[in-house]
C-alpha cells in the first residue's frame, strides 16, 4: 500500500508544476463564481414561495423576471470558467444586471431579501473585478481550486445551505422572538435527555456484555437466558416495552393486593425510561458484542490459554480489548440512535422539572398551538446538535483505538492526497517510513481517518 | 544417551480422537531436562495434535501427561483439573506457527503479559527481565513497537520471548518457521539454537527444518498415522534409517 503511494507521489512529482505561474487573483474569481451560484440557486429555491404565497400576491410577470435573474446568476457563475476573457465580461455583466434589477424592484415580497441578494450580487461584482487579471485563465482557476482544502469547500457548502434555510424560514414568518424566549425552557430538557441516554447506554453495555458472553457460552442456562432476553426485547416495540415497565408493572402489585409491591413497581418516567431503553438497546447490542468477540481470532485465545490465563483474564486482557475496537463504531451508532429514542420517554409523561427535551417541546407548543413549527424546529436542532457533538467525539475515540493496527499513517495518507495536484511541501517525504512514525492524525485534520490494516494473522 | 536431569515431560499411552477419527494412537514419550526433541512427519500425522495435548490445548481422550511434576489424566475436565491444567501451562511455553502476538500490546507489553497477569508479579520488577529477554532475541530496539510493524521473523522472536518470560520448564514449538519467508527463517532458528546451547532449554519442536534438527536435536521422533514410528538421534535417523516410511519422508524433504 505504501509502495503504491510512493509510486503515485513520484509520478506527480515529475510533473513540472512550477511553470504555471498562478495569479493570486484566481481565487477571487473562484469566490465570485461561487457567490453567483449561491445567489442563483437561492432565487430558484425561493420561486415556490413567491408563487404560492397569498400574502405577497406577486404578479406572474414579476415572478418570471425573478426566475430569470436566478438563471442569469447561474449562467454568470458558469461563464467564469470559460477559457476566454469574454466569459469574464459575461459574468460581470450578469452580476451587475442582477444587482441593478434587485435594487430597482426592492424585492418582491419585502425588501429584506432584496437587500441580501443585492449584497451578494455586489460582492460578486467586487470579487470579479479584483480577480480580473486571471480572467479566462482556467488553468489558474483549477490550480487555485485545488489549493483550497476540500474541507473548506464543504464548509462553504454547509454555510450556503444554512444561509438559505435561515432566509427561507425568515421569509415564512418564523417567530424568532418566541424562539428566543422559549429556548431556555426547552433546552433545560437536555439535562434529562443526556442523563437518560448516558444512563441507558451504560446499562445497555453491561447487559450486552453479559448477553454476548451468554450467547457464546456452553452453559445451557447462560445460553438460554441470554437467548430469551434478546428475543423478547428485539421482538417487541420499544414503546410497548416502555409502557409495560411504566404502566403495567404496578398492576402486578394491584393484582396481588399488596400495596408495598405496587409502590415498589411504580417507577418514575425517568427510571422506567432508563430501564426500558437500557434493556432494549442492550438486546440489540448483544449481537454487536458477540460479533466483536468472535472477530478476535481463535489464535489469540489459544495464546492466552497457553500462557496459563484464566477465562476472566483471557477476556479482560486479550479478547475484550481487541473486540472493543470492532464494537465501538456500531455501539456509537446505537448510542446516537438511543439519544433520539429518548424522545419516546416523553409519552410516559412527567412533571416539568423532570421532563426531557421532547416533553418540554410538547408542553411548550401545547400552550401556543400556532408556534409548533418554531418549537419543533428548535427541538430538532437540539437533538441534531447533540448527535453531531457526539459524532465528533466518537471519531476521536476510534482514532485512539486504531493504535497497534495502523501501518500507513494519516500523515502519509494526507500528503499523498494533496500531492495529486501540488508539489509536495518541503519536508513531506512521500515514501518515508520513519516520517510516518506517529499514529495519530495531525490536529486540524480530524475528518480524514488513517487507513486501517488488519493485523497479520 | 546422557541427560543432565529428570524427565520434564512424560507422555504415557496418549490417545486422541476427533469424533470417530483416532488421530493419536498410543504415544509414549519422555523428554529430559535440557533435551531437544524434534518431531517430524507427514501432514496430518498428528504432530500438532500431540504437541497441543501436552499443554492441554487439546484434551487427550485417554492417557497421562506429566509436565514439571504436574501429572494429569486425559478425559473430561473437572473444576480441579481445570486449575491443574492452568498450572501445568505456566510450566510449558508455547510458540505457534502464526505467532499469535497480542496486537493491541507493544512488544514489551506482550513479553510482560504472562508474568504480570498470570503470575501476579509487579510490572516494575518484570520490566528489566522482559527487556533483557527482548535483547536476547535481538529486538531490544523494538520494545515499544506494536507487532503489526514488525516482520514475521521479528514477531516470532517476540513470541519466543513472551513464552520464555514465564520461565517455563519446557518450550513447545509448532512449526515456528513455516509461516515465514525463506530469508527470515534463519533468524528464528538461530534464536532457538541459542536457547538450546546457552540456556539448555528443554524443547519439543515440530519442524521440517532438517538442518536445524541435525545440528541441535538430541532426539528425533518420526510421526506416522498417530504413532511414533521411529525414534533416535539425528545420526541414527539420517544415516541409519530403519523404516522405509521414514526414508521416504526424509528423501522428500531433504
Ligand atoms: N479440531 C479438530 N477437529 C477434527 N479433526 C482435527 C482437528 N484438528 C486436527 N484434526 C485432524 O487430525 C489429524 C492430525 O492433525 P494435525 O494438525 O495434528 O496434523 P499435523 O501432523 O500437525 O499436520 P501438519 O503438518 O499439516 O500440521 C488431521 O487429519 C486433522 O484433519
Ligand atoms: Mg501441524
Amino acid at each position: 500500500m505504501s509502495v503504491q503511494r510512493q509510486a503515485e507521489g513520484a509520478g506527480t512529482a515529475r510533473l513540472p508544476p512550477r511553470h504555471i505561474q498562478e495569479p493570486p487573483s484566481a481565487k477571487y474569481l473562484l469566490f465570485g463564481a461561487w457567490v453567483l451560484f449561491t445567489e442563483g440557486a437561492m432565487a430558484l429555491v425561493f420561486l415556490p414561495v413567491l408563487v404560492f404565497s397569498t400574502k405577497a400576491n406577486v404578479p406572474p410577470g414579476d415572478i418570471a423576471l425573478f426566475a430569470l435573474v436566478g438563471v442569469v446568476c447561474l449562467v454568470g457563475g458558469g461563464l467564469v470558467y470559460v477559457s476566454r476573457p469574454s466569459g469574464w465580461w459575461g459574468a460581470l455583466a450578469s452580476a451587475v444586471v442582477s444587482a441593478a434589477y434587485l435594487l430597482a424592484v426592492q424585492g418582491l415580497t419585502s425588501s429584506r431579501e432584496a437587500y441580501v441578494a443585492t449584497v451578494l450580487s455586489s460582492a460578486a461584482v467586487v470579487l470579479l473585478l479584483v480577480g480580473k487579471s486571471a480572467a479566462g485563465d482556467t488553468e489558474a482557476l483549477s490550480l487555485a481550486s485545488a489549493r483550497l482544502p476540500f474541507r473548506l469547500k464543504v464548509a462553504l457548502v454547509w454555510a450556503a445551505i444554512f444561509f438559505m434555510l435561515g432566509l427561507f424560514l425568515a421569509l415564512s414568518d418564523l417567530d424568532f422572538r418566541f424562539m428566543a424566549e422559549n429556548f431556555t425552557y426547552i433546552a433545560k430538557g437536555l439535562e434529562y435527555t443526556i442523563l437518560l441516554a448516558v444512563g441507558a447506554i451504560l446499562l445497555a453495555t453491561f447487559l450486552a456484555l453479559l448477553g454476548a458472553l451468554g450467547r457464546l457460552s456452553h452453559n445451557p442456562v447462560a445460553y438460554g437466558v441470554s437467548g430469551f432476553y434478546t428475543s423478547f426485547f428485539r421482538g417487541t416495540p420499544l414503546i410497548v416495552q416502555l409502557f409495560l415497565i411504566n404502566l403495567a408493572l404496578p398492576q402486578i402489585g394491584v393484582n396481588l393486593g399488596r400495596v408495598s409491591v405496587v409502590k415498589f413497581l411504580a417507577l418514575s418516567a425517568f427510571v422506567s425510561g432508563l430501564i426500558g431503553l437500557g434493556l432494549n438497546y442492550g438486546a440489540y447490542m448483544t449481537e454487536i458484542f458477540r460479533a466483536g468477540i468472535q472477530s478476535v481470532g481463535h489464535g489469540q485465545a489459544e495464546a492466552a490459554d497457553a500462557l496459563g490465563m484464566t477465562y476472566p483474564q483471557r477476556m479482560r486482557r486479550v479478547v475484550l480489548p481487541q473486540a472493543t475496537r470492532v464494537i465501538i463504531p456500531p455501539t456509537g451508532n446505537e448510542f446516537i440512535a438511543m439519544m433520539k429514542d429518548t424522545a419516546l420517554v416523553s409519552f410516559l409523561g412527567a412533571e416539568v422539572a423532570h421532563a426531557e427535551l421532547f416533553l418540554r417541546a410538547q408542553l411548550a407548543f401545547s400552550e401556543n398551538l400556532t408556534k409548533r413549527l418554531e418549537t419543533l424546529l428548535m427541538v430538532a436542532a437540539l437533538y441534531w446538535l447533540l448527535t453531531a457533538i457526539f459524532t465528533v467525539f466518537q471519531a476521536r475515540i476510534e482514532r485512539r483505538m486504531a493504535k497497534g493496527y495502523v501501518r500507513v499513517t494519516a500523515q502519509t495518507a494526507i500528503g499523498g492526497r494533496r500531492s495529486q495536484y501540488l508539489p509536495a511541501p518541503a519536508g513531506d517525504e512521500q515514501g518515508d517510513e520513519q516520517g510516518g512514525a506517529e499514529i495519530a492524525a495531525p490536529p486540524g485534520q480530524p475528518g480524514i481517518l488513517p487507513t486501517l490494516e488488519e493485523p497479520r494473522p | 544417551m546422557i541427560h543432565d536431569g529428570e524427565a520434564v515431560v512424560r507422555v504415557e499411552n496418549l490417545h486422541k480422537y476427533f469424533g470417530p477419527l483416532e488421530v493419536l494412537r498410543g504415544i509414549d514419550l519422555k523428554v529430559h531436562a535440557g533435551e531437544v526433541v524434534v518431531i517430524f512427519g507427514r501432514s496430518g500425522s498428528g504432530k500438532s495434535t500431540f504437541l497441543r495435548c501436552v499443554n492441554f490445548l487439546e484434551d487427550p481422550t485417554e492417557g497421562w501427561i506429566e509436565v514439571a511434576g504436574i501429572r494429569l489424566e486425559g478425559g473430561h475436565r473437572t473444576r480441579t483439573k481445570r486449575e491443574e491444567i492452568r498450572k501445568l501451562r505456566t510450566h510449558a511455553g508455547m510458540v505457534f506457527q502464526q505467532f499469535n502476538l497480542f496486537p493491541h500490546m507493544t512488544t514489551l507489553q506482550n513479553v510482560m503479559e504472562g508474568p504480570v497477569t498470570v503470575k501476579g508479579q509487579d510490572a516494575s520488577t518484570v520490566k528489566p527481565a522482559a527487556l533483557e529477554l527482548l535483547a536476547k532475541v535481538g529486538l531490544a530496539d523494538k520494545a515499544d513497537e506494536y507487532p503489526i510493524r514488525l516482520s514475521g521473523g521479528q514477531q516470532q522472536r517476540v513470541a519466543i520471548a513472551r513464552a520464555l518470560a514465564m520461565e517455563p520448564d519446557v518450550m513447545l514449538f509448532d512449526e515456528p518457521t513455516s509461516a515465514l519467508d525463506p530469508e527470515l527463517i534463519g533468524e528464528v532458528l538461530n534464536v532457538m539454537k541459542s536457547l538450546a546451547t546457552d540456556l539448555h532449554m528443554t524443547m519439543m519442536v515440530v519442524t521440517h527444518e532438517m538442518g536445524f534438527a541435525r545440528e541441535v536435536a538430541n532426539r528425533m521422533c518420526f510421526f506416522d498415522e498417530g504413532v511414533i514410528l521411529e525414534e533416535g538421534t539425528p545420526d541414527e535417523i539420517f544415516a541409519h534409517t530403519r523404516f522405509p516410511e521414514t526414508r521416504k519422508f526424509l528423501d522428500a524433504v531433504l
